[in-house]
């Protein structure tokens, strides 16, 4: 599973999903792509005004994404879902 | 058993005397604006408090729409020697007192009546409006001085709870705006990165300094204008009808967020956002410290005016109470700086955390949201008091 992460600078939601995040990346097999809302090219995501987004792809297709801060538990229901 | 009838009666005619004694024919003059909720509370005590004193008239002068009477209002002013202006402006003998505390300014009217029934002194207040006779005597009168001068903001009176508590409050709140809050985050982690610790104090501490100046000195030009503005009704209700709306407009947006469940960093204004992180990443490598210092004052002064415009009804409101409450100079600005002091209490907090722990720890969104809608039901509740029930923000229930 791919996951596309989008965020922005100085944005606290970014920092608190960080750890939740990270903590995915180690726990399940997933590729996270990271973008910078100010600096990255991201017109392709259609990513909106709130930030961090997080877009789950399966097989290069865009299954659901989170926008916000959210608990770990609900990215770990997308990935177990997704397989 | 004769002696004891004559001692009697004598005693019995000093006591008219004895009272009408005290009571001299006593002028009180009252300079007044229709519609000026302190002067309306002011005559509302006058009126109580002379009901049973039929030896003093209180004559009264309309400022606002009268323009013969504002004139007087300034010839007094001269004949006084009193640089003070506002209203309601009540004169008693040739001292002056201005504006109207329900805890304060009665006592100080009851003594300063006292102070002039005992004594002669010249009404030249009465003799220019015509209502006393003029006897050329040359009488030196001591204008009378309240003994315990007292700065209001130390005084206990009734008022500076509520004013006090509204600071912190509104200031709080005001301060959770995350607005701004991303630019402190965003300098806070580039300072981390810095290997310099005195310097990276520095930066910080001036950042945070800055940032208070300048919302101080917005608060306080913007509050000398609400005080002037506050006199115009049609402006007072301009103001309260935005407050009003501002207000509702952060409550639904509060109530939408609820069912969307993103609770986020609302990203806006990404050309702005570029330069300002272009600039702190300047600042912070910049090898001078001195402009380097300069860069994060201007850089603040910036940021300010972004929070300002974001969040302009908190502070406006804040100064409606003030203006409202006719605080004087001092307590205006000790209120502005209480207010400011809670507006930074969590950028200090967040940002002596990340020095300390070298980690930016964070308030979540989840209350800058809350903070939405509180600041949003403060604006909706000043707001309609301005109009309905000024007395209320005066905190007179």
């Amino acid at each position: 599973m791919r996951i596309v992460k989008i965020s922005s600078l100085g944005c606290p939601s970014c920092i608190i999903m960080n750890k939740v995040i990270n903590q995915i990346k180690s726990e399940y097999d997933v590729e996270i792509e990271e973008y910078d809302y100010d600096f990255d090219d991201i017109s392709e995501f259609n990513a909106g005004k709130i930030m961090p987004v997080f877009i789950f792809y399966k097989a290069d297709k865009e299954i659901t994404r989170l926008i916000g801060e959210h608990k770990k538990e609900e990215f770990v229901n997308i990935i177990k879902g997704s397989n | 058993m004769k002696k004891l009838f004559y001692v009697l009666l004598t005693l019995i005619l000093f006591i008219p005397i004895t009272i009408f004694g005290s009571e001299k024919q006593m002028n009180l003059y009252l300079f007044y604006g229709d519609g000026c909720p302190h002067c309306a509370a002011l005559e509302k005590y006058l009126n109580n408090y002379l009901k049973d004193k039929d030896y003093i008239s209180l004559y009264k002068y309309e400022v606002w729409y009268n323009d013969e009477n504002a004139d007087k209002y300034v010839d007094v002013h001269e004949i006084l020697d009193d640089n003070r202006s506002g209203i309601p402006y009540l004169i008693i003998g040739n001292t002056a007192i201005v504006g109207y505390d329900e805890e304060l300014t009665p006592r100080r009217i009851e003594s300063t009546i006292n102070y002039y029934s005992n004594m002669k002194f010249k009404d030249e207040v009465g003799i220019y409006l015509g209502l006393v006779e003029d006897t050329n005597e040359e009488i030196e009168t001591e204008k009378y001085k309240e003994e315990d001068v007292t700065v209001p903001i130390i005084n206990k009176s009734s008022k500076e709870v509520p004013i006090t508590l509204s600071a912190i409050l509104i200031g709080l709140v005001d301060g959770f705006n995350p607005c701004a809050m991303w630019i402190l985050i965003f300098l806070i982690s580039m300072l981390l990165g810095m290997s310099n610790k005195k310097r990276k104090w520095a930066l910080g501490i001036t950042f945070l300094l800055s940032s208070g100046v300048v919302y101080f000195l917005f608060l306080i030009s913007w509050l000398n204008l609400a005080i002037f503005l506050n006199k115009l009704d049609y402006i007072r209700i301009g103001i309260s009808l935005i407050a009003v709306i501002f207000g509702t407009y952060s409550v639904v947006k509060f109530i939408g967020s609820l069912q969307k469940n993103d609770d986020g960093c609302e990203v806006v204004d990404s050309k702005n956002r570029k330069r300002i992180i272009k600039s702190i990443k300047k600042i912070v490598k910049e090898k001078s410290f001195p402009l380097a210092l300069l860069g994060i004052v201007l850089l603040a002064a910036a940021v300010n005016i972004i929070e300002l415009l974001c969040s302009l009804g908190l502070p406006v409101m804040f100064s409606e109470i003030l203006a409202v409450n006719e605080v004087s100079s001092t307590a205006k600005i000790i209120y502005s700086l209480i207010y400011v002091f809670f507006f930074l209490i969590d950028d200090i907090i967040v940002f002596i955390i990340a020095m300390k722990t070298l980690e930016i720890k964070v308030v979540s969104n989840k209350f800058g949201k809350y903070s939405h809608l509180i600041g949003g039901i403060i604006m909706i509740i000043i707001g309609l008091l301005m109009v309905l029930k000024p007395e209320w923000l005066m905190f007179n229930f």
